[in-house]
């Protein structure tokens, strides 16, 4: 958490007062730090949230379900980040807050899954049968994945294509790209951060009625 | 301060980062609230086993702690 600290200080002052001004964009671009990091966040929570979905399915591991469950909430908020403030920056760039255009439209749906998984999760009593059927859903959703990364090149969008993960040199500045990746970095690690408390607490939920939990809270107070 | 007037986008930029501040926060503050609201319910319920009584009930409890 330290070090997201520092890379995210590190990230601002970078993004908002060392890299220049776009050419096109002018300084509303400046949105590109937050947006595109929540984005990709949006994106990597989501597959985290799959594969440990698998695994729990196939191996019938806790700890699995437990950070499949635990990433839900944190995918959703980036998820929502990256839609509200892509939608400050379409106001000023496209004049409009929202187009039904088909990025904007499969984030949208990604946010509906993490909603899902969090709604059907919390609506099965026994936590392991929940954990399962939330794999299943989790599964099935990851084929909007690649629907919302290549959708801005599939179809023709209002929003515009990529501009880092080409295989391809990326056609962002340097100065810009560099702020940019340690935003990206920043949020991961926070996003570690948080999992990592989310985690703590569902697995002494899910002990609560063990003799370890009862002494260690016995001994705390 | 001069570096962080962002002209006829200041709104929108601030609006972003300020945003972006929000989800961080809450994505440390809910889950402290949850773990708190856990261990409270985990306590109490010990509690209640260990006095034995099964006609406790919550209410009771609640004028107790």
């Amino acid at each position: 958490m330290g070090l997201f600290v520092l890379l995210f200080v590190g990230g601002l002052y970078s993004g908002l007062i060392l890299a220049p001004i776009d050419y096109e964009q002018g300084e509303a671009y400046r949105i590109i730090f937050v947006h595109v990091p929540a984005a990709w966040m949006s994106l990597f929570i989501y597959m985290v949230m799959a594969v440990s979905g698998a695994i729990a399915l196939i191996w019938r591991l806790k700890l699995a379900e437990i950070v499949m469950i635990s990433s839900a909430p944190i995918g959703a908020s980036f998820t929502f980040l990256a839609l509200v403030t892509g939608s400050i920056w379409g106001k000023p760039m496209w004049n409009t807050w929202w187009v039904w255009d088909a990025r904007l439209t499969s984030e949208l749906l990604l946010l509906f899954l993490y909603f899902g998984v969090m709604a059907l999760y919390n609506a099965i009593e026994d936590r392991r049968t929940a954990a399962r059927a939330v794999a299943i859903l989790a599964l099935v959703g990851v084929v909007n994945i690649p629907i919302i990364h290549y959708s801005v090149e599939w179809w023709n969008t209002l929003h515009q294509g990529p501009t880092v993960t080409k295989f391809d040199k990326p056609s962002i500045h340097i100065s810009m790209l560099i702020p940019l990746l340690i935003m990206a970095v920043a949020f991961k690690l926070f996003y570690i951060g948080s999992l990592f408390m989310r985690v703590r607490t569902e697995l002494l939920a899910r002990e609560q009625k063990s003799k370890w939990v009862t002494k260690l809270l016995e001994s705390n107070h | 301060m001069e570096a962080l007037d962002f002209g006829k986008y200041n709104f929108y930029i601030w609006a972003s980062y300020g945003l972006t501040f929000i989800i961080l926060i809450w994505n440390i503050v809910i889950p402290l609230l949850e773990k708190k609201k856990l261990i409270n319910d985990i306590k109490r319920r010990n509690y209640l086993n260990n006095n034995g009584s099964n006609d406790t009930d919550l209410d009771n409890m609640n004028e107790k702690t």
